[in-house]
């Protein structure tokens, strides 16, 4: 019998194994992709000290790798984040974007971006303020109304997307057209361009808090894919988990769009496949959704710095390949219907 | 168990008040009332889902409902009508969820809990079942999982919500049959909403009738036939209890 459930366990660790090699392969690979031309011999010079081109020591530690480090990261922790929204409100096409995560930490970017000159830091703290204080917003709401349930959340979530949007349509009429305008415009699309050493410290300890504690809650986590009442009755604090949850995938989503900017699709789509591949939601499965959300975005990453002599912004990219996934969904659904 | 003047529900809706039984370990009592008499309002009273107004829950002189969600868990298993999975989890997965009161805040189940859970589903004969989807098991098989994972948390009462609604007539029968069977087995406490008085007759030891807000009880092992007769027509009106070698039917006007 034990056997048996290792049998089981090992399909799930297989996947993520694989997985897990695509990405070490797709992450080397990235890093030779960019303006300027490193080749392998030239890394492997700079990795063992030995290159004599400071430039190419620059480009490579400053920017190339803490690059590829961030894209990996975004992908993992964007896609991780999404697979538990998706479990805690029981709905596959749940997102950051539901509760107002996304929209709130807009609204902190664009008032940076007019009222703060926007320099690349205040921008990233604006957008992970933003974030934080729509989910508590969000929490907030969710208390007044005395009602924990889910359609509360996507209710507050709906309200606080809706005033997000106002205020932004607000923050841009005030903007500076020539400047400011596009600054929020290209923020809301999203791009590795500007991603330095310096950032990816910064967000470092923020996004490392959201997935730790999400590995930690990993079985309440599990429990809360049940109603309010089972996970009640199976002695969990649904109320006070479910805050704690959201708040560290909220936390781990702010730290990544506060540098990246949004990026559409990663945290939908990966758990979505995850799920119908491995056919079981545990954190196996949110593990090889965050894998396939690094895979995701590297490619994108990598096709956005090479398509075009300019770098497109990434959320073209991944909503060009999310969309028509999304299509083949509703397609898929509704076949399944007509039979 | 001893449900003591227990009052509340849902204030300008529906509201029960000094509701007072006992539930002894052992023994299945059957809850029985008509729709919306207010059956899952007081389960979900007991087991801590729905605040109550006033009044206790005693299990040895211990207020359960003062309890954490965690501790209560320890004592009550609760198993809803029907388990809302929403995604592809596995019979097993499913059965482990009953040892989350003994988890620690980070803990997950070990290998010790994977063999208490086989342990079981091979009781139940259901071991085979262990990897499918819990989601393509018919209504019957779901419901046996969720008992097995009551039994799984081992609480030492064990509530049941209209456990049969989604069955069919001969799967109804065979859940009674089990759920009569842990009872005798694991000595457990059972209190099962229903709505067939004659499931109840067949395979429960008490009754709890409600009507209007007011219980009242039924030992069925001390009463005679024409006070049950009485007492359910209150409720159901005339109705005549037939024996039938070791089984009752119930003939209604």
């Amino acid at each position: 019998m034990m056997m048996s459930f290792r049998k089981n366990s090992l399909k799930a660790n297989l996947f993520i194994g694989i997985s897990s090699f695509v990405v070490i392969g797709l992450f080397s690979a990235s890093i030779f992709i960019g303006k300027y031309q490193l080749t392998a011999e030239e890394i492997l010079k700079i990795i063992s000290h030995t290159s004599g081109d400071p430039m190419a020591v620059n480009v490579f530690y400053k920017l190339r790798l803490p690059r590829s480090i961030m894209v990996v990261l975004s992908g993992i922790g964007l896609a991780m984040a999404g697979s538990v929204f998706q479990t805690l409100f029981k709905n596959p096409l749940a997102s950051p974007d539901i509760i107002g995560v996304t929209s709130g930490a807009s609204v902190g970017a664009a008032f940076c971006i007019v009222f703060l000159a926007g320099n690349v830091f205040t921008i990233a703290f604006g957008a992970f303020l933003g974030g934080i204080i729509a989910i508590s917003f969000v929490i907030g709401l969710v208390r007044l109304s005395n009602s924990n349930d889910i359609q509360t959340y996507v209710l507050s979530g709906i309200v606080i997307n809706a005033i997000s949007n106002g205020v932004i349509m607000a923050l841009k009429y005030f903007s500076d057209p020539e400047n400011e305008l596009g600054t929020i415009e290209f923020w809301t699309m999203g791009s590795f361009g500007s991603i330095t050493a310096e950032k990816l410290v910064m967000i470092l300890p923020f996004f490392l808090i959201g997935i730790i504690g999400i590995f930690l809650m990993r079985w309440t986590i599990n429990i809360l894919s049940l109603s309010d009442d089972e996970g009640k009755a199976l002695g969990i604090n649904v109320e006070r988990s479910r805050y704690l949850i959201l708040l560290l995938a909220t936390l781990t989503v702010a730290s990544i769009v506060s540098v990246t900017g949004l990026i559409s699709f990663v945290a939908l789509i990966p758990p979505h496949i995850a799920r119908t591949i491995l056919r079981r939601n545990d954190f196996r499965t949110t593990v090889f959704s965050g894998l396939l959300g690094a895979i995701l975005i590297t490619v994108s990453d990598c096709l956005a710095r090479s398509l075009l002599y300019s770098e497109l912004p990434i959320s073209i990219i991944t909503s060009f390949i999310g969309a028509p996934y999304l299509a083949f969904l509703v397609w898929k659904k509704g076949l399944s219907q007509v039979k | 168990m001893r449900v003591h003047q227990l009052s509340g529900g849902y204030p300008g809706v529906f509201f029960l008040k000094d509701i007072n039984f006992t539930v002894n370990e052992g023994k299945v009592y059957a809850l029985l009332g008509l729709n919306g008499s207010g059956k899952t309002t007081i389960i979900k009273m007991i087991c801590g889902l729905l605040k109550v107004k006033s009044g206790n829950v005693f299990i040895d002189n211990t207020d359960i409902l003062t309890l954490k969600e965690k501790e209560r868990a320890k004592l009550i298993s609760y198993v809803p009508q029907q388990c809302n999975i929403v995604y592809d989890t596995s019979v097993i997965d499913v059965v482990l969820m009953g040892v989350t009161p003994y988890l620690k805040t980070f803990q997950t189940p070990n290998k010790d809990h994977v063999v208490q859970a086989y342990y079981y589903l091979k009781k139940f004969g259901l071991d085979h079942l262990a990897h499918t989807n819990y989601q393509i098991l018919s209504g019957g098989l779901k419901q046996m999982v969720i008992i097995i994972r009551a039994l799984l948390q081992d609480g030492r009462y064990l509530i049941l919500d209209e456990p049969d609604s989604s069955l069919d007539l001969i799967n109804k029968n065979r859940l009674m049959v089990k759920i009569r069977a842990i009872t005798n087995l694991y000595n457990k406490g059972c209190l099962i909403s229903m709505h067939n008085p004659e499931y109840a007759l067949n395979y429960c030891d008490n009754i709890i009738l409600l009507r209007d807000g007011k219980i009242s009880e039924i030992d069925l092992g001390k009463e005679r036939i024409a006070f049950v007769e009485k007492k359910l027509s209150e409720i159901y009106g005339d109705l005549k209890i037939i024996r039938y070698g070791h089984k009752y039917l119930l003939c209604y006007k």
